[in-house]
Order: C-alpha cells, then sequence, then structure tokens
C-alpha cells in the first residue's frame, strides 16, 4: 500500500500529472506497475537508493519502495518512466 | 461498505466534509438529501445560505422535505444567511462562526437534539480562496468534540480547479480523497484519528497538528485506528514532534505504520508504541 501510495504520488506530482497503474499477482508476490510520460527521474536518482542518514525531509518514495518491496525496476527517460515493484501478498 | 458518494450526505457527528457539486438541481437534491438525514438523526440542521436568501431556500426545499415548515416551527430546522453568521461588517470573522455553531449547539441541547448538522454555502468565499481556505483550515478544531457535522457545498461553476483542490484537502474529508476522522483528546492531551491520511487531505492533517505543536505537557496522538498513512504525512507529524519538548510526543498504532515511522527516522523524535504493547 505504501510502495504503492509513493510511486503513483510520484507520477502524479512530478510525472505530468496523471499516469497508469497495473496490478497483478503472481504466486505468492503482488506485482504494481505505475507508468506515466513525464520528463523521467532526474539526474542522480540513483544516489536517492541510498538509505537516509537520520530524519530527512525530503520525498524519498523511491528509497521507501525499495525498502518495503521484493523486486523494484525503474525504467526512465524524457519520454517517461516505469516502475515495477512486488510485495510478498499479506 | 457504504458508497463515499451517499455517506457524505450522511456524515457523522465530528465530519467536516468539502463537496463540490455541478449545477442547482444537483445543490438542491442535496440540500434535501442532507435535511432529510439530519432530522432522522434527531440532530439540529442548520442550512446556512449565501447564492440563495433563507427565504428562496425555504421556497425550493419545502417540496424536497416534508414536513419542513413544522420542522423550522419546531426548532429541528434554521435556514439562516451567512452575512449573520460568517461575517461582521462585510469582513469574515472566525469567532462569529464558532460563537454561532456554539450556540445552535446549546439550543440543540436545549431541544433534546443529539448534535448540529451543518450545511454550508461556500460560495461566499468565491474570489477570496486564500482567505476561505485558511478559514477552512482554523474551523477543524471544532470538530474534535464531535457535535458538529458540517458539509461545505463548492460549487464547480464557481471555483477554478485548483481553488477547489485547495479547499477540498483543507477538509478532513471530500470525495475522491483519504477520508480521516479525528477526535480531541485531554489528560493527556492529543488527537485520536482513525481512516486514512496521505496527500489528498495532508494540509487538514496539518492543521490539526498544528494545534498540538505548542501544547504544554504530554502529547498522545492515539492512531490505533488509523488504516493508512503515507511517508509526507508522517513526516509531517515527525516535524511536529521534533517542534516539543523532546520525550512529549507519543503515537499509539499498528504494525505497518509503526514501520512507516520508523523507516524514515520519526523513532528519534517521538515515542511509538505499536496497538497490543504493553
Amino acid at each position: 500500500m505504501l510502495a504503492v501510495n509513493e510511486i503513483t504520488t510520484n507520477a502524479v506530482l512530478h510525472g505530468g500529472g496523471h499516469g497508469r497503474l497495473r496490478l497483478w499477482s503472481h504466486g505468492e508476490l503482488l506485482w504494481c506497475e505505475v507508468s506515466d510520460e513525464g520528463p523521467g527521474l532526474p539526474a542522480g536518482w540513483m544516489g536517492d537508493m541510498r538509505p537516509p542518514a537520520g530524519f530527512d525531509f525530503r520525498g524519498r518514495g523511491l528509497w521507501l519502495t525499495s525498502m518495503v518491496c521484493e523486486h523494484i525496476t525503474i525504467v526512465s527517460g524524457p519520454a517517461g518512466t516505469t516502475v515495477t515493484f512486488a510485495a510478498v501478498r499479506e | 461498505m457504504v458508497h463515499v458518494a451517499s455517506s457524505v450526505l450522511d456524515p457523522d457527528l465530528g465530519d467536516h466534509v468539502c463537496l463540490p457539486f455541478d449545477g442547482e438541481r444537483e445543490r438542491r437534491t442535496t440540500t434535501g438529501l442532507f435535511t432529510v438525514n439530519g432530522l432522522r438523526r434527531r440532530t439540529k440542521v442548520v442550512i446556512i445560505t449565501h447564492a440563495d436568501s433563507p427565504e428562496r431556500t425555504r421556497g425550493w426545499l419545502a417540496p424536497l422535505v416534508p414536513g419542513l415548515a413544522d420542522a423550522e416551527s419546531a426548532g429541528q430546522v434554521e435556514i439562516l444567511d451567512c452575512a449573520g453568521t460568517h461575517f461582521t461588517g462585510g469582513r469574515l470573522d472566525l469567532e462569529r462562526v464558532y460563537a454561532s455553531l456554539s450556540d445552535a449547539h446549546a439550543r440543540a441541547r436545549k431541544h433534546g437534539q443529539h448534535g448540529v448538522y451543518a450545511l454550508i454555502d461556500a460560495s461566499w468565499g468565491a474570489g477570496a480562496t486564500g482567505e476561505q481556505v485558511a478559514f477552512e483550515a482554523a474551523t477543524n478544531e471544532l470538530f474534535g468534540e464531535r457535535w458538529l457535522a458540517a458539509v461545505c457545498q463548492y460549487d464547480r461553476g464557481l471555483f477554478a480547479r485548483d481553488a477547489l483542490d485547495r479547499a477540498s484537502s483543507v477538509h478532513p474529508i471530500s470525495p475522491e480523497q483519504a477520508l480521516l476522522r479525528f477526535a480531541g483528546t485531554s489528560e493527556p492531551a492529543g488527537l485520536r484519528v482513525w481512516g486514512d491520511i496521505d496527500l489528498t487531505n495532508r494540509p487538514a492533517f496539518a492543521s490539526l497538528l498544528a494545534r498540538l505543536e505548542k501544547e504544554p505537557g504530554e502529547v498522545v496522538i492515539d492512531a490505533s485506528e488509523l488504516d493508512f498513512i503515507d511517508a509526507g504525512s508522517a513526516r509531517l507529524l515527525t516535524v511536529t514532534a521534533m517542534a516539543r519538548p523532546r520525550g512529549a510526543t507519543s503515537v499509539v498504532c499498528r504494525d505497518s505504520i509503526a514501520r512507516v515511522l520508523r523507516l524514515i527516522g520519526a523513532d528519534e523524535f517521538m515515542t511509538v508504541r505499536r496497538v497490543g504493547d504493553a
């Protein structure tokens, strides 16, 4: 739930205001894919995947998602971004 | 699960709802339904008008609410002009609104009614978005005692999209956004919250937290019935705790919420107690 919220919020706030959400289950995992046609992740976004030191104020949706999910695949470019992630179904 | 669209017209006491609408027919229908629901709940229904005068409102409302005239005579329904409840000398007056609604509550109690069901024509604020949004945020504290339900009707024809978004996000409840309910608590001071908090109603949550920031002594946020909080709203909660004396803020919550708080490093600034912990 948290990961879906964080990634879709990113799509709305930074990815052009709207996006597409796909949900499916496979085995014990629930998969989610969020894609937008925004300008792509900013340069240096991979640095955002490092754990923050102490309390941080900036949005860290991708990092949070990587902490709560089993898999995360990010494809991003100037024509859009797609984030695919999965978590064990509770 | 009750569909949100109908339940916003049948709110619980303590709910503060932003309800956008399209056109006169929808406005009148919702006014009628709201009034019928308020009467059924034995609350005092207060209809605060702006676009239409109270007399004109009565004219189109009567066919929609069986027994309206009798209900008005018996004090079960009051139709008031917002000029008398919201404004003093033409200026928006928050204290006057508090007094008007509190007086309505006193009259309700005298008549053996369970609280106040208020429906407000929000067109009074069209063209003064900033002031109206700040006002709506400030009034959230009234709802913590849970004797008042208010539905604010926002005409989509009058309010630009971004003005409407700002107004709705400062309401804890609005269609198509996360739904938050809350109650003020005392001894220790704090807040009980239930429902969901995310970007869509985060400004409403912020207005509730703002009041707790300066609270002397211990503050407890009882989120044991909170289903979801997003990271940004959890950060907001942490910032409030950071502004308070060390060790003076605690949160009671479920495992899923505790996990979010731990992930963002909030547990350094507040005590996080899981529901079920000793």
